[in-house]
């Protein structure tokens, strides 16, 4: 999967040496940041579907990004209908789509 | 005088599809704009009625995304203004909350009953 | 200003029983006109009940009309989309005097022709594994159905009004008028008056004191309940359930949302002043949701998305009220369904439209009259009740 970090950039100052989380997606093994929410850490991957709908089977992701809108829920360690863009990275996390 | 939920006559025309009628409005739901057309044209005539024909707000966000829209695509049909069509009800709990919390009362913090 | 319209019938209320009427007189060829008080067609019970038929467990008076309902929900579901499934409903026990109590209804649902089987707690994880261990026994109804009540009453209103009824929103309802004895016209808060030679009232608790106003008092009164849904999640159960003595409720949607309503313990009189409106109370949803835990302990995690309540008209022994008033000719009432009408709605709106129509019902309403608790009526006529119901059967 591709990175599409920003690592430089003309006026945000992106610190260099923020520690790295292991989370899992779909059991494979995802580099996040810390303090990054889980729609971030996806999304730095280039995964932008993070689940089917029920009806018309369209993908959804980010949408609002700021917890209100629900289209980028996921099963995170279990627990169902997560919003991943409120939801802070931890080590060993387990997320899935559905 | 026409007011919000008044004029409910059946017309007897045909429904006319318009060109983005295929629009997504309730994104939860998955409801389009050509379907809220057509609840209408089915004689919904209130916020409730179309909420409850089609659920859009419904879904996990509760509204908050399509409300906007709803309001307004009834507001178009209708021929009323904005500022007459209410907005969806509110109801408890604000944002879902688990069973196990919802139902830990205790005396101390003013439960039970 | 004022207006006068005329009509064949006009019903007073447009819940899922006055507007049903009003489609199969419709469909006889009446001019009907419905009334609703509030701005929404169904806003009272009809659209906020879970939809969910129990036929075991109901008042003994309701189950010809619940068992007429098996056909009348099938062939209604040809011409609107009422999500109408038969998938079984549970009745459940918590320990033997309520496995006893449930069991008293076997004898009269077998009778009836319904597929019951009693069983054990065990028997009943064995099918169903999410179940508490706490119930002890539990009795299958196959007969039972679920449908979507929201889509159902609008669906029934849209479909009507396509038959040409005409539906009056905003329009409370405040007196009736006689004419020589008979039912005449119903007048309005707003000042219009709507003629006509038949007038059904199926206005729930607000039947009340419709009928008040032409020397009529039903023994209703009126109670509030709460009920919520959940979010989506994994199927673990097809079947509706409900309580031994029906104090709860609850099923999964085809959407996997759960849905969960019923008494909290709460209180059986409420001041209806403290709840002006259907105004959620902050003790119930708790109460509920303890409950339901009670009774699928897997189901703790999972969250609460949406709860709502409305008040239910009931009735002293719990069954509903129909017929034609001996007091008016020309009056009906279809009220008292004691928060259990939405199963019964269909075929109850499909026996009041036949009597309505002059011909025999459906199904047997002997016990389901809306006078059988009164003796107003034999001390006004000095007639045998059953002599003057059997009339009325006839005309």
């Amino acid at each position: 999967m591709t990175n599409l970090r920003i690592t430089e950039h003309p006026i945000l100052d992106i610190p260099a040496d923020t520690k790295q989380v292991h989370v899992y997606f779909e059991g494979k093994e995802l580099l996040a940041r810390e303090g990054e929410t889980v729609a971030s850490a996806l999304t730095s991957y280039g995964i932008r579907a993070f689940r089917t709908t029920r009806k018309r089977h369209e993908p959804r992701g980010v949408f609002c990004a700021i917890g209100r809108c629900t289209d980028c829920m996921m099963t995170i360690d279990g627990r169902k209908n997560v919003r991943t863009c409120m939801t802070e990275v931890k080590e060993g996390m387990q997320i899935e789509r559905g | 005088m026409k007011t919000y939920g008044s004029d409910r006559g059946f017309s007897g025309e045909a429904f006319v599809p318009k060109e983005d009628d295929d629009v997504i409005i309730c994104r939860c739901e998955e409801i389009t704009r050509g379907e809220i057309r057509k609840a209408i044209y089915d004689g919904m005539r209130t916020i409730s009625e179309i909420r409850r024909y089609l659920r859009p707000g419904m879904g996990p966000c509760q509204g908050m995304t399509c409300e906007r829209n709803v309001r307004g695509i009834l507001a178009r049909e209708t021929g009323l203004p904005l500022s007459q069509i209410p907005g969806y009800r509110p109801r408890s709990p604000q944002r879902p909350v688990t069973l196990a919390e919802l139902g830990n009362e205790s005396e101390e913090e003013g439960g039970g009953v | 200003m004022s207006t006068k319209m005329k009509a064949d019938v006009v019903v007073i209320g447009s819940g899922a029983v006055g507007s049903a009427t009003a489609y199969f007189l419709a469909k006889e060829g009446k001019k009907v006109i419905v009334l609703e008080k509030g701005h929404s067609i169904g806003c009272g019970q009809s659209c906020r009940n879970g939809g969910m038929n129990k036929i075991d467990g109901r008042g003994l008076g309701e189950l010809p009309i619940a068992i007429y309902g098996l056909k009348c929900w099938k062939d209604l579901s040809q011409d609107v989309d009422t999500e109408y499934v038969e998938k079984g409903g549970i009745r459940i026990a918590l320990d033997d005097e309520q496995q006893e109590y449930m069991e008293r209804f076997l004898p009269f649902g077998k009778e009836a022709g319904l597929h019951l089987q009693s069983m054990t707690g065990d028997q009943l994880r064995e099918k169903i594994p999410e179940f508490s261990p706490r119930i002890t026994g539990a009795i299958y109804c196959q007969e039972e159905s679920k449908m979507n009540p929201l889509k159902t009453t609008l669906g029934i209103y849209s479909a009507a009004r396509r038959l040409g009824v005409t539906y009056v929103s905003g329009e409370e309802v405040c007196a009736l008028h006689t004419r020589q004895g008979r039912i005449y016209a119903a007048e309005t808060k707003n000042g219009n008056l709507y003629e006509a030679d038949q007038i059904l009232v199926a206005a729930a608790y607000g039947s009340r004191q419709i009928l008040n106003t032409v020397g009529i008092d039903l023994p209703l009164y009126s109670y509030y309940e709460e009920i919520f849904v959940t979010e989506k999640i994994p199927k673990i159960l097809d079947q509706m359930f409900v309580s031994a003595k029906v104090t709860y409720y609850g099923e999964q949607q085809e959407n996997g949302t759960i849905l969960f309503g019923g008494a909290s313990g709460f209180g059986n009189y409420p001041n209806r002043e403290w709840y002006p409106d259907s105004y959620q109370d902050r003790k119930r949803l708790p109460a509920e949701a303890r409950a339901l835990v009670d009774l699928f302990p897997c189901l703790a995690d999972t969250r609460v998305v949406r709860g709502w309540g409305g008040w239910m008209d009931i009735s002293p022994d719990d069954s509903m009220m129909l017929g034609e008033t001996v007091e008016i000719p020309g009056l009906f009432v279809a009220c008292g369904f004691s928060g259990h009408g939405f199963g019964v709605s269909v075929p109850a709106a499909k026996v009041t439209s036949e009597i309505m129509c002059g011909k025999k019902p459906g199904a047997d309403i002997s016990h389901v009259m809306y006078d059988r608790f009164s003796k107003h009526m034999d001390m006004f006529t000095g007639a045998d009740r059953n002599h003057l119901i059997n009339d009325i059967q006839k005309k």
